[in-house]
Formats: C-alpha cells, sequence, structure tokens
C-alpha cells in the first residue's frame, strides 16, 4: 500500500491546497458571519491535513507490501477498461449527433464484439434487443425524449 | 393509539391497487438486484429513480424501499450457491451457507435465511412503527446546533465502522463535503465551483455520481477481475428447516433482529456492518466456535436477521430526522425532494399518506419476499445463470440512458461517466464510496446547519455545547475519533455499500 498511498496522498494534498485558494476567493467571511468560501475552506483543511497524515504513515511503514501488488497485478483486463471507457466517451461525443438508436446499437456490439469475443450472431442478436428496449421502456413508457439525431423518424 | 390509527390509514393506503403493484415491483427487483452479483441496490435504486417521476410520491417511495429491503433477502441465494455475495451485506452469508449447500443442505439454508430475514424483517417495521412517531416529535425540539452535532457523529461513525483505513474514510467524507458545495449557495446566492458549466449551477446531482460510484465503476472492477462463478448444481430440496434447525437458529435470529435494528438507526451504521457484528456475536456466544466457517445454521441465520432488521432501521433517522443513514437512503432522500417532500420530524404531519403507507406496504411487502424467494427460489437459480458479457453492457446502457433522462441533458451523462472512472480509481488506490455520498447529501445540510447556529450565536462555537443534546453528540463523535489512536484498533470491516 506504501507507494499506492504516496501517488494518492500527494494527488489529494495538491488537489486541498487548490480547492482551499479557491475557498478563499470565494470569501470566506467571518464566524458571525461565514461566507459561501467558509465550509469548502475548512473541508479543504481536513482534506489537507489527513492527507499529510497519511502520507506519513505511509513513509513509516515497512512490509505488507505483498497485499497490494496483489491488487495491482491483477491488470490482466485493463485493456477492456480502456476499451470501454473510450466507447464511452465517443458515445457522449456522438450521441446528440447520431441520435440514440444509433450510438447506441453500435455501443453494444462493440462492448459484446470488442472487449468481450462474443459470436456475431449473439452480438446482434444482443444489440437489436437491448436498444430496442430502452427505447420501448424509455422513450415510449417512461416518454423521455431521448436524442433522435440522423435518424430524426420518430415523433 | 395515534400509532394505531396511523398504521390503519398506512394499509389503506398500501392496499391501493397502485401502489401494492409498486410494492410488488419494488420487493422482485430487489430480489432479481439481490441476486445478481456485481449490482448493488444503491445503484439499482439511483438507475430507476428517474422512472418514477411519473407516479404519486407514496408509490414512488413504496418501490424504492422495496428495492432496498427486497435485496437484503436476494442476496443470501447468491451466497448460499454461488459463494459469491449478491450484495455487500451478504457477504459474511457465504462463510456457512456456502459451506452448507456443499453438504447437500442448500435448502435448509435459504429456508433459514428467508425466515431470518421475514423475522427480523417484521420486527424491526413493529420497532419502526411504534418508535418513529416518538423521535419525531423528539427531533422537533432540534435546532440548527443539535443538527450541526448530528450530522458531525453520522459521519464519523461512518468512517469508524467503514473497512480499511479511518483516514481514508475521513478524507472521502471532507471530500464529499467539498463536491457538495458546488452550485449556488443559497445564502449568499453567489456560484461555487461552476467554472461556466451550466449544468454545475444547481450543484453536483447524487443521482448520476451514485449511478458512476455504484453502477459503472462496479462494471470497470469486474471486467477487470474477471467474475468466475460456479453454480452448485444439486437439487435444491427441503427448504422448510427442521426442528432441530430451528432450535439451533432461534437464539441467532432473536439477536440478529436486535442487534441490526440498532446498528440501522444509528446515521453510518447499516445492514452491512450489522451482519458482520451479529456473525461476530454469535461466535462468540457459541458453545462451539470452531464450527463456525463450517456450515453451521446460526452463521446463516443471526447475519441475515440483521442485514434485514438493519434495512428496517435505517428508514428511522430519514424519516424522523430527514438525515439519511447510509448512501441508499440517501438516494431515496433525493427521491422525496424531488417530490416536493422534505423528510424529517414534520414528515408525519405533511405527508402522513407517505409516511404511514411506506411502513405499511413494507409489511406486505415482507410476506411478498418470503413467497417469491422460497417457493420460486427455482427462477432466481436460474437468473443467476445469465451470463455477466450481457449483463454489463445492459448495467451500462442503464445507467447512460437514466442518467440522461434525469435532465434530458449531456452533462449529467458526462458527471456519471466521470465519476464512474473515479470511483473505479478510488476504490483501486483502497479508498471507499460510501462516506463520499453520504457526505455530498449531507453537505448542504450541515453547512446551513453551521451557519445559522453560528448567526443565532454571534459567532460563538460554544452554542454547540450549550444544549446537552448537541454537546453529547460531539463528545460522542470526538471519542470516536479519538478511540482508535489510543486502543489502536477498531473493528475492522470489508468495505462497501
Amino acid at each position: 500500500m506504501k507507494k499506492s498511498d504516496l501517488v494518492s496522498s500527494s494527488f489529494w494534498l495538491t488537489f486541498s491546497f487548490l480547492v482551499a485558494g479557491e475557498s478563499y476567493r470565494l470569501g470566506l467571511g467571518n464566524f458571525r458571519g461565514p461566507g459561501p468560501g467558509f465550509l469548502p475552506f475548512v473541508a479543504s483543511l481536513v482534506l489537507g491535513v489527513l492527507s499529510l497524515l497519511l502520507m506519513v504513515q505511509a513513509i513509516h511503514r515497512k512490509g505488507e507490501e505483498k497485499e497490494v501488488q496483489e491488487a495491482w497485478s491483477q491488470r490482466g483486463n485493463w485493456e477492456k477498461i480502456v476499451y470501454t471507457l473510450a466507447a464511452l466517451l465517443l458515445y457522449l461525443f456522438l450521441l446528440e449527433k447520431l441520435g440514440f438508436l444509433f450510438c447506441t446499437f453500435l455501443l453494444v456490439i462493440f462492448l459484446l464484439r470488442v472487449v468481450e469475443t462474443q459470436r456475431w450472431p449473439v452480438v446482434i442478436a444482443t444489440a437489436f434487443s437491448a436498444t430496442l428496449f430502452c427505447y420501448i421502456l424509455f422513450q415510449l413508457w417512461l416518454k423521455i425524449q431521448l436524442p433522435s439525431g440522423i435518424l430524426g423518424i420518430y415523433p | 393509539m395515534e400509532v394505531l390509527s396511523g398504521v390503519l390509514y398506512g394499509f389503506s393506503v398500501a392496499l391501493q391497487p397502485l401502489n401494492l403493484l409498486y410494492c410488488f415491483f419494488g420487493v422482485l427487483i430487489g430480489t432479481l438486484v439481490g441476486v445478481l452479483p456485481g449490482f448493488g441496490p444503491a445503484a439499482a435504486i439511483a438507475l430507476l429513480l428517474p422512472s418514477t417521476f411519473h407516479v404519486s410520491p407514496v408509490a414512488a417511495t413504496i418501490m424504492l424501499a422495496g428495492i432496498y429491503y427486497g435485496a437484503m433477502y436476494g442476496g443470501s441465494t447468491t451466497s448460499i450457491l454461488v459463494n459469491i455475495p449478491g450484495e455487500a451485506a451478504s457477504v459474511v452469508t457465504c462463510l456457512d451457507g456456502y459451506k452448507m449447500a456443499r453438504q447437500g443442505r442448500a435448502g435448509p439454508a435459504l429456508g433459514i435465511a428467508a425466515f431470518a430475514s421475514f423475522i427480523a424483517g417484521t420486527f424491526s417495521i413493529v420497532a419502526l412503527t411504534f418508535l418513529s412517531p416518538v423521535l419525531a416529535n423528539l427531533a422537533l425540539r432540534f435546532g440548527p446546533p443539535e443538527y450541526f452535532s448530528l450530522i458531525v457523529l453520522g459521519l464519523t461513525i461512518l468512517a469508524y465502522l467503514a473497512g480499511g483505513s479511518m483516514v481514508k474514510a475521513l478524507m472521502m467524507a471532507a471530500l464529499g463535503i467539498i463536491l457538495s458545495s458546488i452550485g449556488m449557495d443559497i445564502i449568499s446566492g453567489s456560484y461555487r465551483f461552476t467554472y461556466g458549466f451550466l449544468v454545475l449551477s444547481d450543484g453536483l446531482g447524487l443521482i448520476p455520481v451514485v449511478m458512476g460510484f455504484f453502477g459503472l465503476a462496479e462494471v470497470f472492477s469486474n471486467l477487470e477481475e474477471k467474475l468466475g462463478r460456479e453454480i452448485l448444481e444439486q437439487k435444491i430440496k427441503g427448504l422448510l428447516p427442521t426442528c432441530q434447525d430451528w432450535k439451533d437458529a432461534w437464539g441467532a435470529i432473536t439477536r440478529g433482529s436486535l442487534l441490526g435494528f440498532f446498528l440501522g438507526i444509528l446515521p453510518g451504521g447499516g445492514a452491512i456492518i450489522a451482519s458482520f457484528t451479529s456473525y461476530a456475536v454469535e461466535k462468540k456466544l457459541s458453545k462451539h466456535p470452531e464450527k463456525f466457517g463450517s456450515g453451521v445454521i446460526e452463521g446463516v441465520a443471526g447475519p441475515e436477521a440483521a442485514n434485514n432488521a438493519a434495512a428496517g432501521g435505517a428508514f428511522i433517522p430519514l424519516l424522523t430526522l430527514g438525515i439519511p443513514a447510509n448512501p441508499v437512503m440517501a438516494i431515496l432522500l433525493g427521491g422525496l425532494m424531488i417530490n416536493g417532500l422534505q423528510p424529517g420530524p414534520l414528515l408525519i404531519k405533511q405527508a402522513p399518506d407517505v409516511f404511514w403507507g411506506v411502513i405499511a406496504s413494507m409489511y406486505l411487502g415482507n410476506a411478498m419476499l418470503l413467497i417469491l424467494n422460497l417457493p420460486l427460489i427455482g427462477i432466481w437459480v436460474k437468473v443467476l445463470r445469465v451470463p455477466y458479457h450481457i449483463l454489463f453492457p445492459l448495467i451500462i446502457l442503464f445507467c447512460l440512458v437514466s442518467s440522461y433522462s434525469l435532465n434530458n441533458n449531456m452533462g449529467d451523462v458526462t458527471i456519471m461517466v466521470f465519476f464512474g472512472v473515479a470511483g473505479y480509481l478510488i476504490k483501486k488506490f483502497g479508498y471507499e464510496g460510501a462516506p463520499l455520498i453520504l457526505a455530498l447529501v449531507l453537505g448542504p445540510m450541515l453547512e446551513e446547519a453551521l451557519r445559522q447556529s453560528l448567526i443565532i450565536s454571534h459567532g460563538s462555537f460554544a452554542v454547540f455545547f450549550e444544549s446537552p443534546i448537541s454537546a453529547g453528540l460531539l463528545v460522542l463523535a470526538l471519542s470516536l475519533l479519538i478511540l482508535p489512536w489510543i486502543t489502536h484498533r477498531r473493528p475492522a470491516l470489508p468495505s462497501e455499500a
């Protein structure tokens, strides 16, 4: 846990400095009339102090490295996460341009074929039924306006 | 008498066909969510919240509550048959439940889990029925300083009981409070940390954050780990426990119910902690502690009773104080507020149909769950066979569409994906999501209580120690913070809601 704790505590320490600075800019007010920056400032101080504490704890700790190394070495499947995330970002970018039906269909195909390696019949069948199911549930039943995009066929 | 007429009124609400239907939907979905590993009640309730916008607040709350306590039933099925907890509160059920199943006693294990859940669930609802009006009355006397101290205590208890490092849990609580201050400041009217993003002007939405943390982040973790599961191929027979089983389990169920209920009420407590504590207590009290872990029925009955009792108990702080005890209750609170209701001591007067209707529906829901989980167990075993590669695109899809449907814009979807990635990384580095979520909800209440208190007292912090209730709560919180440093130990529990 030592190395990962050092990394994460440095991150939070930096983050707390930024928040403290921004909170100060918002105006701390005084104890009689606390301003909008008061609570975030206090919370960022707490976060900063605790990050320091965690950092000190990590530096003084020896051994027990094994457990965590195991957690980090299970990274056999990290490509899957990267692929999924990339697909999601692309989905976010294209959803309003290409429309819900088109994007969703492609997303499910990608997830099943590239992230998992399913056979094409399974992929197409699942993508088709999942898209249709969501469309019926959200658009038709719950009356949520999903982006129609280029396939502007539905009302 | 007031309670009795309240309960009767509640049943008249809960028995209306539509509400009854929503109660059934709730417990059905709850059982499903409980059975499916890698998908818990918090994510499920967040995902389904948008779909309740067009029904009455009573029906919506009845359904969402049903998902929560229904998941407690379903979770045990997966633990016993597959040795993977369907949700976190059933982790300990694996220890003895799966061993029982390996010995060919899957039937009695599932049976006692369902009966223990029913008994404890019903007990906690009865206690909820009688205790909450009293507490609501008491809470009417709470002013801003008392609320402030109570919220501080709640966050401290959560950090104290959280799995892993307490420092990290407190850090997540602090981060949650920082995140909760995003958006317009109610008192001064100025915008904080929005940086021109329109979607942040109303504050960071709880629902997309929860979907990210407990939905998408879970998918990422599962994709990485590859869930291997082996379903026990055996005929499940003899679901009704024998007289000997009952004799062995009875004490555990009683203790589990009481323990679970009181741990459930605690702000920051909840079903997960209750189930672990019950297992530890049973092991300690047992005449044969060495047999725990080899398939003893007490090891299933106690924790299963405890997690159900806790699920009932957790409604008390929400309904009477307006303070959620755990992330699931936090989402329910969000749901009530979207429907224009303010949970708290006034709820019982302002919306008696919600207050009593939900309580009464829980009696009915528990009875439905017993039927769903005993005679129909075969269906759930089939559900367990749905492969994860079919399940995860659906979970992702639901997270995307549900978060879009909140406000019909891409902002919430972006927040959901962001917190999905952040949640995955945070867990990877050994932090927990629950304190962050709870602090995110409690943050605005904490800030309002703090600033009002200071305005009342003209800037003197003594106001928090002048009332005995507030002082008592703060002293308790402080001692929980200091205690682990002195004794170098605190109950270590595995993580996640």
